[in-house]
């Protein structure tokens, strides 16, 4: 444990000076605030607080952001050592290559863990000091930070695969943008298609449902979009009958595999 | 820098008893293949403390895939190594090793990052700041940016960290390489010291002339293979390389034909308009020294024994 707080309070640090920490906190809070502000005047028929209409909002925007942050902040974690040359003397000391690896994702995780707060969280309290039913909905808005670190942890994990994966940081990049664009974007529009071209009833809601947690990215949507308090303002998001655990389940699946994976591919680098 | 005496606090406390009985490591028919290439093949050597071993070679001979292989960094592919440490820690924490071309992240100052170091090998950080003395890095420098240090400043800070814990093993790989004269002559009373006060050390080094002075074995290394191994002198015996009397007279062409009426082996080569070049066994060396004591043109005369940059041309290049 303590190389793991040693690497992961040296993985902060770098991040704190790579400005990867302001830029984060920069980004959601933008994010947020302008969304909370365009979100705050609900109208119409479906009488929703200001904070669940927030809630629908960031999670529609923050499932590419927070992902991409996640990527371009862990992309370079092993391969910029390797780059850099300091990777070899580092595995000189006596300590293991999953001891690199977890300090790297939790000191990684320190800094979204403080956007999410700082970003999201700042919204969520301008919305409920400024408005008289600010504070319905505030379970949906906790789910909301803690999914949403989740999420950003799980393509932290996937990021520092990569990083373990690839040789050059050129390569590192490049990989890492094609796993956004797959999980964040292609993706969903291969299951539609699924849909779509299939027969009636031959895709049941369970393998529809199997389908959407398997994605850690349409994870996030199902688990914050299908909650009582907000599942009534999004049509068929929120009529799917999600299991929050069983979400969660997924999603820290995701972070297990991707370390392991990453773990294997550092014994095999060459120093 | 401090007194070299300064260094014994920082390194073994307690120099082996009997340094020479059983070695610190040994490395056993060791081998490694990257893919189809044998960058290590069948090498067997062993490391005492208070002795230093130079490992020769050209480059891609297999030097830092060596102590790769001894640092834990990669695993043979055959052959194996032992460490004969004393206590329980594990073997790594009395390792210290220095990498050639050493790098560290530029942000930190060189205090924050020995005492990273440090506090990966469980160690009190209060010994950097006398490690750092020891190495010649001032007060000012330690609180400096990396990426602001000199080459030969990276060099003393990487020695620093491979000093970190009185390791009993020490791996350099190039330690002096671009280092000016006067670094590298302080960087070798440093591991002059740590040698005798117990530390086996394993340099590798293309400056020959730097390191004869300084080792007592030597391993030489030729396409992955081992090529010569053994106490230097003993290799310098058993090679019978010639030595090299450079002379300088008033007539070179004169001083040829009275060395070719002689009854003494000679190779003569002309080095410049007053100066000859002699090669002979060093058996005859005398002999020869006395012949050209007789001869009243000649001005001056040198002797050069054959050293450590002569048996690598004659292991390492077949010369």
């Amino acid at each position: 444990m303590r190389v793991l707080w040693l690497f992961a309070c040296r993985e902060f640090s770098q991040a704190l000076h790579n400005l990867w920490l302001v830029l984060s906190v920069a980004a959601l809070l933008l994010l947020s605030l302008s969304l909370s502000l365009l979100d705050s005047a609900p109208s119409g028929q479906l009488a929703a607080s200001p904070l669940q209409i927030t809630v629908v909002g960031l999670t529609s925007l923050g499932v590419y952001l927070i992902p991409l942050i996640g990527l371009l902040i862990s992309f370079d974690s092993l391969v910029g050592e390797q780059e850099q040359s300091t990777l070899p003397l580092l595995m000189s000391y006596p300590i293991s290559g999953w001891q690199l690896l977890a300090g790297k994702f939790l000191g990684s995780l320190w800094v979204i863990v403080i956007a999410v707060l700082i970003g999201y969280g700042s919204s969520g309290l301008v919305l409920m000091f400024n408005h008289s039913n600010g504070t319905e909905g505030w379970q949906s808005f906790v789910l909301l930070l803690c999914s949403s670190v989740l999420l950003g942890a799980v393509f932290l994990a996937l990021g520092i695969l990569v990083s373990a994966l690839a040789n050059k940081r050129s390569s590192a990049i490049a990989l890492s943008l094609s796993l956004w664009l797959v999980l964040v974007v292609l993706y969903d529009l291969g299951v539609l298609a699924l849909i779509l071209n299939s027969q009636e009833g031959s895709i049941s809601e369970t393998v529809f449902i199997g389908l959407l947690l398997s994605n850690p990215a349409d994870a996030y949507r199902v688990l914050n979009l299908s909650s009582p308090d907000v599942g009534k303002l999004v049509g068929i998001w929120g009529s799917a009958d999600i299991s929050i655990a069983g979400a969660l389940s997924y999603m820290t699946l995701w972070i297990v595999l991707s370390l392991w994976g990453a773990s294997t591919l550092l014994k095999r680098k060459k120093l | 820098m401090n007194s070299i005496q300064d260094v014994s606090t920082l390194l073994p406390l307690e120099a082996l008893e009997d340094p020479q009985t059983e070695p610190l490591v040994e490395v056993s028919r060791l081998g490694k293949i990257y893919g189809k290439h044998q960058a290590l093949e069948d090498l067997s050597l062993e490391l005492y403390g208070g002795e230093t071993l130079a490992l020769l070679g050209h480059n891609g001979a297999g030097k830092t895939t060596l102590i790769k292989l001894l640092c834990g960094l990669i695993e043979p592919s055959s052959g194996s190594i032992s460490y004969h440490f004393s206590g329980d820690q594990n073997w790594r924490y009395q390792l210290g090793y220095l990498p050639e071309n050493i790098a560290f992240n530029q942000y930190s100052s060189g205090l924050e990052l020995l005492k990273f170091f440090a506090k990966l090998k469980n160690i009190d950080i209060s010994t950097c700041t006398d490690l750092f003395d020891l190495v010649g890095l001032s007060r000012g420098d330690q609180q400096r940016a990396v990426r602001e240090y000199s080459k030969g400043m990276r060099q003393r800070l990487g020695l620093a960290q491979a000093l970190l814990g009185q390791p009993r093993l020490l791996l350099l790989d190039e330690p002096t390489s671009g280092l000016d004269p006067s670094v590298r002559r302080d960087i070798y009373e440093i591991l002059d010291e740590c040698k005798r006060q117990g530390c086996a050390l394993l340099i590798s080094s293309h400056s020959l002339d730097e390191i004869e002075n300084h080792c007592e074995k030597v391993t030489m290394l030729r396409n992955g293979c081992l090529v010569a191994q053994g106490d230097r002198q003993q290799l310098l015996a058993s090679a019978q390389l010639p030595i090299v009397v450079q002379v300088q007279c008033t007539s070179t062409q004169l001083l040829k034909q009275q060395l070719n009426h002689g009854s003494i082996e000679l190779q003569v080569e002309t080095y410049s308009n007053k100066q000859l070049l002699i090669r002979c066994h060093s058996s005859s060396k005398l002999n020869l020294l006395q012949r050209l004591a007789q001869i009243d043109f000649i001005e001056d005369i040198r002797v050069q024994e054959p050293g450590l940059t002569q048996l690598y041309s004659h292991f390492c290049e077949g010369e």
